[in-house]
């Protein structure tokens, strides 16, 4: 125990007690801060509530307005252009069209011209046939705006009369914008069009709007509690419509808050983490024990790894710009705890992986001509088969995990139509994480390669040419051993990947074990991290990650066909009786749809 | 006349009916308990309550996810992340319907964002196999 604290004494200084001792503070302090705010909405909430809501009221309303105002502005644009309107006052068509077109944003609005005796005499866009009362209305000399219903589309229309030199109303301009799309609709055709979409995705609150006024106006035919009411008015100051917004509620409020000092808390934990693990390894750097020295940066990795995962870092940030990459819909796995329980979570833990990879690597290296083995010549033998049968292990374990990355993702491996899928940024990712869990699983096998040397060398100091090539003969026992192991009939051993890939993966690893151990012999301060090294890490990669994805797809590609014969033998007549019912009962909730079912109009 | 072995309140979403064998009678009472766990499970969001029901591959049409069929695994952590992006507020099944081998119930799911509440419409499909009612669709929209 003694031994023990005297060891953490050496990592534990003065600047990590001091960070360490601020970071918690920090964190106390944060969450002191949250307890002051919730007790302050608790014990004010109708006056933060009232303030919230007059807000997010104003903010709605002026989306409208700005809606209303951007088609009033164009109108303006139009009435007070006189080319346009004295071509229309002289009943020149094509004049009218071709002054029409050269206004700048004609095309983002419907326009319609009507004469005196209300017939359209042009139109562009959308016809949207306005009431034949809105048009006496206005060429009676009123402007004025409405909100009209056409089908699934809500347009905002400014009326506007046309008046002579001489101040007749000589005809009316209607222009019109697309407001919202039916909400019905919206959400499985137009995700991202209308004006309740821009306040879905500014508040996320389903605000709704009204536009057809009850049997004694607008304010009446609301009868939900829940909501609150802004009238929305035209250009000439009649109320045109309602907006009906959620009221703000409580328990929602303070978990919206909750969430933000959550938010920070778990940031300041991160940097301490970050902080923490930068200290143990630059203390590590002057540690005179080796073991030391390997495991702690290792179990230091690991621990950080399930720390991140516990406090959700940085998947609560990204999940809430409602981001795919830590969305469990591409790929997730049970494994570890919910390591890999996402495509993001899984890119951490593969760079993690390729992390520790990387540093065994570097410290076998650094370590790899200094301790010599004596053992029995046969005890060494031994050693290095295990050690080869590790490896082949090690191989069978990165071919389950590059079969689970395939079938039990949702990404399409292969597009036919392009080869580098940009379309897809989820598959570049799965790309990089391949590539990660390849690396790792190079560096791993290269150290165990470097290491069984270590066994066998005490036996070929005699003869030169073995001498100058170190690593040879291990390379020689594991190609042998990989031999013999896919000897043994499939059905026993059950190997993820089959013999030529095994195969090819042995040559490869085992040659770059003779080339880091070849050049270890030459270079006296010899880095494992240099572009060179990197290079040829990647090159190996590159020369069997094709071959073992390509296998996996395929075998996926049968496993499709399973499925699909599969789905077609199933009786679907309950699941479509499910899909229409469900539609129905999602159709009930709508309004205005069962109103429109019932009035003959 | 076999009398049923248990017996429920009578829920205005679940329209008990008598039948005339006991294993019948047993059987939708054991449709009528998933519904009603995986009400639990959308009410507490705790999908351990629902994980048990899930088939070898479901289809998930979730709000903002890729619809498509995914495996048990895969269908957990989905609800998971769909729990904790919108929190549950209230929960309750409004409408179900059965046949001998499909059920499917509607509800209505309240969640918190934002300080404000909204709510999704969720549809859940349940198939019968081997004298298991299993989850085949899950659809919120």
């Amino acid at each position: 125990m003694h031994k023990i604290l005297n060891t953490l004494k050496i990592y534990i200084t003065k600047p990590i007690i001091i960070l360490t001792l601020i970071g918690i503070l920090t964190i106390i302090i944060t969450y002191l801060a949250k307890l002051y705010f919730i007790n302050v909405i608790e014990t004010n909430w109708s006056e933060i509530s009232r303030e919230k809501i007059t807000e997010t009221e104003k903010d709605c309303a002026d989306l409208f307005y700005k809606y209303q105002n951007g088609t009033k502005e164009f109108s303006d644009r139009l009435i007070n252009n006189r080319r346009l309107i004295n071509s229309f006052l002289n009943q020149n068509l094509r004049r009218t069209y071709e002054t029409f077109y050269d206004i700048p944003e004609s095309d983002l609005y419907n326009t319609e011209l009507y004469n005196s005796r209300l017939e359209l005499f042009m139109f562009s866009g959308r016809q949207i046939q306005p009431g034949i009362v809105e048009l006496r209305k206005a060429l009676g000399g009123e402007r004025f705006s409405v909100v009209k219903e056409v089908g699934l589309y809500s347009y905002i229309n400014i009326f506007t009369p046309v008046i002579s030199e001489s101040g007749n109303t000589e005809g009316v301009l209607v222009t019109s914008r697309l407001l919202d799309i039916d909400p019905y609709l919206r959400s499985r055709l137009f995700e991202n069009s209308g004006i309740s979409s821009e306040i879905y995705n500014k508040y996320h609150i389903d605000a709704e709007f009204k536009f057809k006024p009850g049997q004694n106006g607008y304010q009446q035919s609301v009868t939900e509690s829940e909501y609150s009411v802004v009238n929305l008015t035209g250009i000439n100051g009649e109320t045109i419509g309602m907006l009906l917004i959620p009221k703000l509620d409580k328990s929602s409020y303070i978990l919206s808050i909750e969430k933000k000092f959550d938010n920070y808390i778990v940031f300041i934990v991160f940097i301490l983490n970050v902080i923490f693990i930068y200290s143990i390894f630059v203390k590590l750097r002057n540690s005179k024990s080796l073991l030391l020295r390997l495991t702690v940066p290792v179990i230091i990795i690991v621990l950080s790894r399930y720390l991140w995962l516990l406090i959700e870092f940085p998947s609560r940030y990204v999940r809430e710009f409602e981001l795919d990459l830590f969305s469990p819909s591409h790929y997730a796995s049970s494994f570890g705890f919910g390591i890999a329980k996402s495509l993001g979570e899984l890119f951490i833990s593969f760079l993690a992986l390729t992390v520790i990879c990387f540093y065994i690597l570097s410290f076998t290296i650094k370590y790899y001509p200094e301790k010599k083995q004596k053992l029995s010549k046969f005890t060494s033998i031994g050693v290095t088969i295990i050690l080869a049968l590790f490896t082949l292990f090690l191989v069978h374990i990165y071919g389950i995990i590059i079969q689970s990355l395939i079938y039990e993702s949702t990404i399409k491996f292969i597009d036919k139509s392009e080869i580098f899928s940009f379309n897809q940024p989820e598959l570049i990712i799965m790309r990089i994480n391949i590539l990660l869990i390849s690396v790792s699983l190079l560096s791993a096998a290269v150290s165990i390669s470097l290491l069984s040397d270590k066994f066998l060398k005490p036996f070929y100091v005699r003869y030169k040419l073995l001498q100058r090539n170190p690593v040879f003969i291990s390379a020689v026992i594991f190609l042998i051993v990989t031999f013999l192991v896919y000897l043994i009939p499939s059905r026993i051993t059950n190997l993820s990947l089959n013999f030529w890939i095994s195969f090819v993966m042995i040559i490869l690893v085992s040659s770059l074990a003779i080339y880091i151990a070849n050049r270890k012999l030459y270079e006296r301060s010899y880095h494992l991290l240099n572009i060179r090294n990197i290079s040829l890490f990647l090159l190996a990669c590159a020369l069997f990650i094709p071959a073992i994805t390509l296998n996996k797809i395929i075998s996926q590609e049968n496993r499709y066909l399973e499925k699909a014969a599969k789905e077609i033998a199933f009786q679907p007549s309950d699941r479509i009786i499910f899909l229409v019912t469900a539609a129905m009962e999602e159709a009930r909730d709508y309004e205005e749809l069962s109103k429109d079912i019932y009035d003959p109009n | 006349m076999v009398y049923p072995e248990y017996s429920f309140p009578q829920d205005t979403w679940w329209k008990d009916k008598k039948y005339k064998t006991k294993e019948k009678q047993q059987k939708f009472d054991n449709c009528k308990i998933t519904f009603m766990n995986i009400a639990d499970g959308l009410q507490y969001n705790n999908v351990t309550y629902i994980s048990p029901y899930f088939q070898n591959e479901i289809y998930l049409s979730l709000h903002n996810t890729e619809k498509g069929y995914y495996s048990r695994e895969q269908s957990a952590y989905i609800i998971e992340s769909f729990f904790s992006l919108y929190p549950v507020y209230s929960f309750r099944w409004r409408n179900s319907t059965r046949s001998e081998t499909y059920a499917f119930a509607v509800g209505k799911y309240r969640y918190k964002r934002n300080g404000f509440i909204n709510s999704f419409t969720v549809s859940v499909s349940l198939k019968y196999i081997n004298n298991l009612w299993l989850i085949d669709q899950i659809l919120v929209n």
